[in-house]
């Protein structure tokens, strides 16, 4: 038995104790929104915040979770800049698919809340850990410059 | 193409009162009699999921009385864009109120079918779904506006020629009334459906050719957006396969002790292609498969070896093939030219690794079946799953799923993902899901074939070129497959020429008198391949681009103005070519870089793009820019057309820089994305793109950016350090890519 | 006593096997034969990947850049939202696809060995300035007990180990503290 906080609230879930954090979120709590895309932490699509900090939750085993504040793309709109980095993320047309970018929001979003005027060499050190297949990323860097000049 | 619109090849639509009020469009045309698929993925669209009682197989659209419009999509959502782009088209002949419109994936029936394919499948392949629906769903709208327009003319008493609408609204300025389409739904339904509605003059559109938000951007920005992979159902248990290490090994014994005693691992089942572990959840599922203790019988298997076969195919280049164009007399320009120069190319296997895994959802109790996944073909998925599970077309409910990204690999016409599940869920009589885990879809085959090309000039005494010859070599999956051009020549009992069958490039542009293109199209059926976005035009088109761009330089001549001197015949190439060399403005790089250029034309679209490159003493490349023009007819969202390129030049560097999928004695060497390395944003030059209106019926855009890409960047790097790239990927090279 | 001259034995026989092929191999050979078998061990890819001097740490037998653009950061753990905890937890993920170990991160810039010959590292290593203020004691300690160091010897998936084995080192390093780190 394990107790983890995601989204502020507590959740007691039964579960092998190596089981990652990702699935325990998918299947357990029905959070779908964080993706499975590699297993192996090469891709990103899988990225929580972990007390802040953007986190591979496919490779976290949920008995590292402890009492760690966990936060996942369902609740960031709660967040002051998570929010504005949905808005912009829709106002550009950013998804193509949209599979990767739960984890491109969770990238995203600790980046500018790091740094509210980030460099396109800030951009690539943040992001180059999430792949589109899609291809999005220019619009990924043109949203992240526009909320970072407009609205921070 | 066929030019039959879906009204005029099933000559009536049936509209009528939905349930609890509004206006339900449907086909009359329709024979299924599925009747409990609710065809809607949750949440998806941003609508509630109506109630399965409210739905008919058949409907094409909902006017519902607070004046909301659902518009039902046939084709697949892959990031393409469907789900905004068709739902544009019928709303522009409806003259709806954009912002109360919503799409929505419709259930798999015979009349969502894609009229590109003679309405006879559900298949989102080739740059179709914009080309395909485009004059049907005019039509829709159109008939529907009508429709509103007598229902308000009867109500109020008037000429309905004196009405007009705009925002689902019929105006009467006379009388200085108006109705919405909501209002009138109910009474428009009782009106005949004009079977020849006229169709806007493109220059009064509204909708098309503006590039509202994407219906589907807000539930993909905050994890609500269903994927296949996401559904969940009551008592449904997860399965990972066990596959053979080579293709088509067979389980001949297997040692399940250990996986069954795995925690939360129910069962572990053999099937036709692998053995599946079925547990609780994915974990125990996958700790399940690493336990068992399989061996394989490789009688039948593949031993495809990549060395050996690209030897194979360089010595095929030797042998003539099969022709697929003859201008002119090659063999006559050749003994005449003062010289004959050739080259050979060739290019790996490649996989789509689309970011979403390949699933696929099951429950099947028996005696009928209910079936989810992201899917192209969805059709195909589903004959495939009524002939695995035993049942008819009408005992499978299938949901065709958005799919977090498809490039060719979920279009797969032998529906392989869905044949496992099936085989899976036919012994378990549970509801399943089987997930492959990303090294499962690495090593799953289905790749784009590798290819070796042959191309050659003549150049005659007044420096011109006088003959020009291509020869392929492929694996024939592809073009057997290659329903395009199959479907059509089917659908009209013939049996279509070889080269009506493949997708080889024909097509090229330049003004050549003497041409012969000719192919061999290798038999491998231990090799399972199929097309990946752009398919044959990926190899061909690179190998025609970057050799035409060595022979302007052997006479001499500007790369971009020799192919405009060769393009006079074309002015739609002519015309994007101009307009990349103006926004890149060509020949004047930024200092230190070098700068190449490319031309097509496909799927009824034109594309020619800029590459600007710079390469350091130590072979680091790094890709700066990418200008593209393209011309596709008509562009019904430009910035989703933009967005398509971006994605295309994106999708082609990942290939053309780390594409290479290996195979040793049959077993493939790569496995996710550490060994198959994609693009990644530090990776990724400024993307620019320009659309040159030209006013054409529709064209395809989801693969028109992706073959000129490499030409270009080869045709950059040749000026940068005077070498010329024979093999892709650029890895193998040894650059370095910045 | 017995125990005691096994044990010097082996370590000179190890000495004298590692000093010949790396005569052979290359000219990296430490003056003093004791620091010998700890250069090898701390200029292994395990080692001198995350002991670069370099803005960014290296992967692989083939110490390739590490992919994802991974950087050093201004505390040695990577930039300040992609942290090297972000893939690395505290052990190896159970296929050993993805190596962990607790405080994962780069040595810091004056630790960077890369290029040093054998004597240039020793003087390094136990330069105070450099080292992180250790004794060699501290050195001892530190190279015997860290998590991370230990994690070169279970690097999980198909990850190479160091040439020594770990119980080998730490006598190594015994004996090149002992005769007072010798360089």
């Amino acid at each position: 038995m394990f107790t983890i906080r995601v989204n502020g609230i507590a959740h007691t879930v039964d579960v092998s104790e190596d089981k990652p954090l990702l699935w325990v979120l998918r299947e357990n709590l029905k959070l779908t929104g964080s993706k499975y895309g590699c297993g192996q932490a090469l891709c990103g699509a899988c990225t929580v915040h972990i007390d802040g900090q953007p986190t591979r939750s496919c490779v976290m085993p949920i008995s590292a979770v402890g009492d760690k504040q966990v936060r996942t793309i369902e609740d960031i709109g709660n967040e002051h800049i998570g929010g504005l980095v949905q808005a912009t993320w829709q106002e550009l047309n950013v998804p193509q698919c949209g599979y990767c970018q739960s984890g491109q929001i969770m990238a995203a979003t600790a980046l500018l809340k790091d740094n509210s005027s980030p460099s396109d060499q800030d951009i690539d050190k943040a992001l180059s850990g999430n792949i589109c297949r899609c291809g999005t990323y220019p619009r990924i860097r043109k949203a992240i410059h526009k909320i970072a000049t407009e609205q921070l | 193409m066929s030019k039959l619109t879906m009204l005029s090849r099933r000559n009536f639509i049936r509209v009528s009162v939905m349930a609890g009020g509004g206006l339900l469009v449907a086909c009359g045309g329709g024979s299924s009699s599925s009747n409990n698929n609710t065809g809607t993925p949750p949440n998806n669209g941003g609508e509630p999921t109506s109630p399965a009682e409210a739905f008919q197989v058949g409907e094409f659209m909902r006017i519902s009385t607070d004046n909301k419009i659902t518009i039902l999509v046939g084709a697949a959502e892959i990031g393409q864009g469907a789900l905004t782009a068709i739902p544009m088209i019928v709303a522009e002949e409806l003259d709806a109120d954009w912002s109360q419109v919503s799409g929505e994936l419709s259930p798999v029936a015979a009349n969502f079918n894609n009229p590109y394919f003679q309405n006879l499948l559900q298949f989102t392949v080739a740059s179709s779904a914009i080309r395909g629906y485009f004059e049907g769903q005019r039509s829709v709208g159109a008939a529907v506006r009508q429709m509103l327009v007598s229902a308000a003319a009867k109500r109020w008493g008037v000429d309905p020629s004196s009405l007009r609408t705009e925002s689902s609204y019929v105006i009467d300025d006379i009388g200085g009334r108006r109705a919405s389409y909501g209002e009138l739904s109910s009474e428009a339904a009782q009106e005949r459906v004009p079977s020849n509605p006229s169709l806007k003059n493109p220059a009064d559109y509204r909708i098309i050719g503006s590039s509202p938000q994407r219906l589907d951007a807000a539930a993909k920005t905050d994890g609500s957006f269903q994927y296949g992979i996401d559904v969940d159902i009551p008592g449904m248990l997860t399965a990972v396969i066990a596959r053979p290490p080579r293709f088509n090994g067979q389980a001949l014994n297997v040692d399940d002790n250990a996986a069954l005693a795995v925690p939360g691992v129910r069962g572990v089942y053999t099937i036709l292609g692998g053995v599946a572990v079925v547990a609780d959840d994915f974990w125990a599922a996958d700790k399940g498969r690493k336990a068992l203790q399989i061996q394989w019988n490789e009688l039948l298997a593949g031993r495809t070896d990549s060395d050996t076969q690209r030897d194979a195919y360089n010595f095929r280049l030797n042998l003539p093939g099969v022709p697929i164009r003859s201008d002119g007399l090659v063999l006559l320009a050749q003994t005449l030219a003062s010289e004959t120069v050739s080259a050979d190319y060739y290019f790996p296997f490649m996989a789509h690794a689309a970011m979403e895994p390949l699933n696929v959802v099951v429950d099947y109790d028996g005696s009928s079946a209910e079936i989810w996944t992201g899917t192209q073909s969805a059709t195909l998925d589903k004959i495939f799953a009524g002939l695995i599970l035993g049942l008819l077309p009408n005992q499978i409910t299938f949901h065709a799923m958005p799919a977090g990204g498809g490039f060719g690999r979920r279009g797969n016409p032998l529906a392989d993902y869905v044949r496992d599940a099936c085989g899976v869920a036919k012994q378990l009589r549970q509801p399943v899901k089987v997930v492959w885990t990303r090294e499962d879809d690495m090593k799953g085959g289905y790749y784009r074939p590798a290819a070796a090309v042959r191309v050659s000039a003549s150049i005659d005494s007044a420096n011109n070129i006088s003959a020009w010859t291509h020869r392929s070599v492929t694996q024939d999956v592809t073009a057997l497959l290659y329903a395009e051009n199959l479907l059509d020549s089917l659908a009209d009992f013939t049996l279509p020429p070889l080269k009506e069958l493949t997708d080889f490039e024909t097509g090229m542009p330049y003004k050549i008198d003497n041409v012969l293109m000719d192919a061999h199209l290798t038999v491998n059926l231990n090799m399972p391949a199929l097309w990946m976005r752009s398919v044959n035009k990926f190899s061909d088109v690179f190998a025609q681009e970057t050799f035409i761009d060595e022979l302007a330089l052997k006479v001499n001549k500007n790369p971009y103005s020799f192919r405009r001197d060769l393009l006079s015949e074309k002015p739609r190439h002519r015309a994007v070519l101009d307009a990349v060399a103006d926004a890149a403005n060509w020949g004047f790089p930024v200092s230190g870089r070098s700068q190449g250029i490319a031309v097509m034309g496909h799927w009824n679209s034109f594309v020619a793009q800029v590459v600007e490159v710079s390469v350091s003493a130590n072979r680091e490349l790094t890709v700066h820019r990418v200008v593209s023009a393209v011309d596709c007819g008509t562009a019904v969202n430009p910035d989703l057309v933009i967005a398509q390129v971006e994605s295309a030049v994106v999708f082609a560097l990942s290939s053309i820089l780390f594409g290479e999928i290996l195979l040793e004695d049959g077993v493939v060497q790569q496995s996710n994305f550490d060994d198959y390395p994609v693009l990644r944003m530090h990776q990724t030059p400024t993307i620019e793109t320009v659309i040159v209106n030209s006013g054409e019926p529709v064209g395809g855009v989801g693969e028109l950016g992706v073959p000129c890409v490499g030409p270009a960047l080869a045709n950059a790097i040749f000026g940068a350090i005077g070498e010329r790239i024979r093999e892709l990927p650029l890895t193998r090279s040894n650059f370095k890519i910045a | 006593m017995t125990n005691s001259m096994t044990r010097t034995a082996r370590l000179i026989f190890t000495l004298t096997l590692l000093g010949t092929s790396t005569l052979l191999g290359h000219s990296a050979l430490a003056q003093s034969p004791l620091f010998q078998p700890l250069y090898e061990v701390l200029s292994h890819p395990r080692c001198m990947n995350c002991h670069t001097i370099t803005d960014f740490p290296r992967q692989g037998d083939e110490r390739r850049r590490h992919d994802q653009l991974v950087v050093r950061g201004a505390d040695n753990h990577g930039a300040p939202t992609l942290q090297c905890s972000a893939c690395h937890q505290d052990n190896n993920v159970a296929d050993g696809a993805v190596p962990g170990a607790p405080h994962w991160g780069l040595a810091p810039l004056s630790m960077g060995w890369e290029g040093l010959s054998a004597s240039q590292l020793c003087q390094v290593l136990k330069d105070k300035s450099k080292n992180g203020d250790r004794s060699l004691a501290d050195l001892l300690k530190h190279m015997s007990e860290d998590d991370l160091v230990l994690w070169a010897w279970t690097p999980g998936g198909n990850r190479t180990t160091p040439p020594l084995s770990q119980p080998a080192f730490v006598e190594a390093v015994q004996a090149w503290v002992n005769a007072g780190g010798p360089c």
